[in-house]
């Protein structure tokens, strides 16, 4: 399959899913349907990134890298069992993307949040969580790869750890509000978010924390590996 | 050891999950809510004894609290109005009567959840997914391998750290301090690791070709006939829900069906349903002690 080729079945299956995510809205009543159409629309969102990575054919080296930083994010994760929300993993996939671009941030947030809850348990809020980390790595990437602003541990710090308070708190705890809201009411939904603020706070204020203090020497590792195998792009 | 249903086929396992998924967020009928619940609660303690007794008295319980009283205070439907604030805002008897509802079809689908986790594990996963999206599930099985080895390395490096003298001074900031370098070392160590695992995969032959991939499950015709009748039951559950018969709603007024042929029949295949892998377990064990005690 050539790669415009494949590009079009991932528009079509996007589309596809996208259409019947709307159609379910419109034929089944209830709110209690909101949840399995906004599955199907992550779903949706995550097609482009997986058709182009498995289209692609990433070289040997960039797939065992990869494969590296999202066990590196898993093993962060798992490392802080104990501890609710004080998870250094967002750092990691953050340091991914800077490192290694948007589209890789995308896949090792979405993959790592997906393997870690092997661990953790795989519940209804799977799916969230897996858009909601590769989201962040996603826009991570898409500000600081490849510029010179990365090196400015400060700025990548708090743009990391609002990030991570804002886009994956609000993703994650939509599937809160999917699940237990029955009303969708203002006033519910802003009653749910209020409850999951501080268990984001700790999170993106790890994130924050992590990035502040490890961010430069684990960017100069990622992009010492890089230049020197001539991958992702570095100069070989 | 893990029961007979586990060991079953991958594609049961997944496909009684998902059913179960469904059908669980589709009842509002309390007979129905109530079966799948007690169901999802049993097999949950069959499987993990009392850690699952543990998580729903210590996390679900206070979860389905939680529901209930979001629901009652927020949302503002309901015609049996229990009291009245000053400003006007009313708690009703139907929104937490709703909540309830709610808060239980949550918890229930936790507890399937907590048995979809030590059911369908990641060799299962990766069985039942790994051939369509091959770099993928590549990546993903050596992610697998990854984490387990980092974390082997890591113990390595700090006992190796302590043997050389350097993780001896005590005291909170020093060990904070040993870690971190052990951390680096395993970071450095990983990624040189990975290129080194690369350059392996391609000297075999990685990208020449398609890649293959070995599974230990076969599909054996028990597997076929359990499929079979898990599509049966489906087929009468939904023909119930269907027909009308197990409705119920709770806004804004509570209207819930009586009782009916239908709804017993419906209700009847979806206890067999629900209670499919504890029943197969049973009766696995009972044929077991039967041949056992023809030796």
């Amino acid at each position: 399959m050539s790669r415009g080729k494949a590009a079009l079945c991932g528009a079509g299956l996007t589309a596809a899913l996208i259409a019947a995510a709307c159609i379910g809205r419109e034929l089944l009543s209830g709110s209690r349907y909101y949840y399995p159409m906004a599955v199907l629309i992550i779903a949706a969102a995550c097609v482009p990134f997986f058709v182009s990575f498995e289209k692609k054919k990433p070289s040997a080296r960039e797939l065992a890298v990869l494969a590296c930083m999202t066990a590196l994010a898993v093993a962060s994760r798992a490392a802080f069992y104990a501890l609710p929300s004080v998870k250094p993993m967002c750092a990691v996939v953050i340091i991914t993307a800077v490192c290694l671009g948007p589209q890789t941030g995308f896949i090792c947030g979405v993959t790592a949040m997906f393997i870690s809850n092997f661990i953790f348990g795989q519940g209804p809020w799977t799916p969230f969580q897996m858009l909601g980390m590769g989201a962040v790595g996603l826009a991570m990437g898409l500000i600081f790869h490849n510029r010179k602003l990365k090196e400015n541990r400060w700025i990548l710090a708090i743009t990391g750890g609002v990030l991570c308070f804002a886009v994956y708190g609000i993703i994650v705890d939509l599937s809160s509000v999917l699940m237990m809201a029955t009303d969708f009411s203002l006033g519910e939904i802003a009653a749910i978010y209020a409850s999951g603020v501080p268990f984001n706070l700790i999170h993106g204020a790890t994130t924050a924390a992590v990035l502040l203090v490890a961010g430069k020497a684990f960017i100069e590792k990622l992009d010492r590996i890089k230049i020197k195998y001539g991958m992702f792009g570095g100069a070989g | 050891m893990r029961d007979a249903f586990s060991r079953r086929h991958p594609a049961v396992n997944l496909m009684f999950f998902a059913a179960a998924a469904i059908f669980a967020m589709m009842f509002d009928h309390p007979v129905f809510i109530g079966i799948s619940f007690s169901a999802a609660l049993a097999y949950a303690v069959k499987l993990k004894g009392k850690a699952a007794l543990k998580m729903f008295f210590c996390a679900l319980l206070p979860l389905l609290i939680f529901v209930v009283l979001i629901n009652t205070i927020f949302a503002g439907y309901g015609v049996t109005v229990l009291y009245t604030f000053a400003s006007g805002k009313r708690i009703t008897l139907e929104s937490a009567v709703c909540g309830g509802v709610t808060g239980s079809l949550v918890v229930t689908m936790l507890l399937w959840f907590a048995c979809f986790n030590e059911v369908v594990t990641e060799d299962k996963f990766m069985y039942a997914f790994g051939g369509r999206m091959p770099n993928t599930a590549l990546m993903l099985l050596m992610v697998f391998r990854f984490v387990p080895l980092y974390k082997r390395q890591l113990s390595e490096t700090l006992s190796a750290r302590r043997a050389a003298g350097l993780a001896q001074s005590s005291g909170r900031a020093a060990e904070l301090k040993n870690a971190c370098a052990a951390v680096s070392g395993v970071i450095t160590r990983a990624l040189e690791n990975a290129i080194e695992t690369a350059d392996s995969m391609k000297s075999r032959g990685y990208g020449s070709g398609r890649r293959t991939s070995y599974s230990r499950f076969t599909f054996s015709p028990a597997d076929a006939v359990m499929i079979i009748e898990i599509l049966v039951l489906s087929a009468v559950i939904a023909a119930g829900k269907l027909s009308g018969f197990a409705e119920a709603s709770y806004n804004p007024i509570i209207e819930i069906g009586g009782f009916s042929a239908m709804l017993a029949v419906s209700a009847a295949a979806y206890a067999i349903f629900c209670f499919f892998p504890i029943i197969y377990d049973f009766a696995e064990d009972i044929r077991w002690n039967r041949l056992y005690a023809k030796t």
